[in-house]
């Protein structure tokens, strides 16, 4: 049915721009962290999306090859951003090296709250969109009553 | 008679409401994609695709092979053409993603007014018809 497709779509939107939130969160709580598992600072994390058409059933296939472009999306990956770790000089530090420079984490704060802000809303707008199909469809139900 | 009673408008709002609600799913997809790089917007222009389709294309109905059979026109499927809308001249935001947003919000709300619109009037319609079968206000 089609308002269930278009549920769909926008939950997939929830999801994803949720999990966002939980990345850039979780890189604000590390701002500051000098040891990881993996060894040296915690490294700043990214999200990838990618357009996924929802290739679960029949219908959906039959769709997508008449040629009817409805795409959710999907988070593929969380990924590392490479960037060099910020020097601080803190010689006091236990983590500081000979020169007195400690290693801090290649997280921005501005960058993350910008990250943020959009994550939020682009957030909303699925919301948005969700009230908007449940509208709809109940104005679909109304026919004939 | 089947065709005269429910032949005219209504299957003109049948179909209308069809590709409303399929531009709906397109607009939900645009919103859920405004953060997905590369991703391209796409849109449908009701009006247009509308206008594209005649009667005969609108219903489907079965042969008759005697005068006396009785007509069954339903709508019909058909696909429908949706093209990549145009990008935005002003927004860069480098990652390839063509998502006006404002365009696409704007897009929402009127795409739900009109469907509300058309499912009243179809509503309005069914009313009239109940009206004059129970011979109006006696």
């Amino acid at each position: 049915m089609n308002f269930l497709d278009a549920l769909h779509i926008s939950s997939s939107g929830l999801t994803a721009q949720r999990l966002r939130m939980n990345v850039i969160a979780s890189n604000l709580a590390n701002i500051h962290t000098t040891r990881t598992a993996a060894g040296g600072p915690y490294k700043r994390k990214d999200v990838v999306f990618a357009a996924d058409s929802d290739h679960r059933n029949f219908q959906s296939v039959l769709r997508s090859k008449m040629g009817e472009r409805m795409t959710g999306v999907r988070v593929v990956g969380v990924v590392n951003d490479n960037r060099k770790p910020q020097l601080k000089y803190e010689p006091q530090h236990p983590d500081a090296n000979e020169k007195g420079y400690v290693a801090m984490p290649n997280v921005n704060l501005v960058e993350e709250m910008v990250n943020m802000i959009s994550a939020t809303r682009s957030y909303e707008a699925s919301v948005t969109a969700i009230n908007a199909t449940k509208s709809m469809a109940m104005k679909a139900l109304e026919i004939g009553r | 008679m089947g065709q005269g009673l429910f032949g005219g408008t209504i299957v003109i709002l049948e179909k209308a409401l069809d590709l409303r609600s399929l531009k709906h799913n397109l607009t939900v997809s645009n919103i859920a994609n405004v953060d997905t790089p590369n991703y391209k917007a796409f849109d449908m222009v009701v009006e247009e695709e509308l206008s594209k389709l005649n009667r005969s294309e609108i219903t489907v109905e079965p042969k008759r092979t005697q005068p006396g059979h009785l007509s069954a026109g339903r709508t019909g499927l058909k696909t429908v053409k949706s093209s990549l809308s145009s990008e935005p001249s002003l927004t860069k935001k480098g990652d390839g993603n063509t998502v006006d947003f404002d365009r696409v919000m704007a897009s929402l709300t009127e795409n739900n007014l009109m469907y509300s619109a058309l499912a009243q009037i179809i509503s309005k319609k069914f009313a009239g018809m109940k009206d004059v079968i129970q011979g109006g206000n006696r």
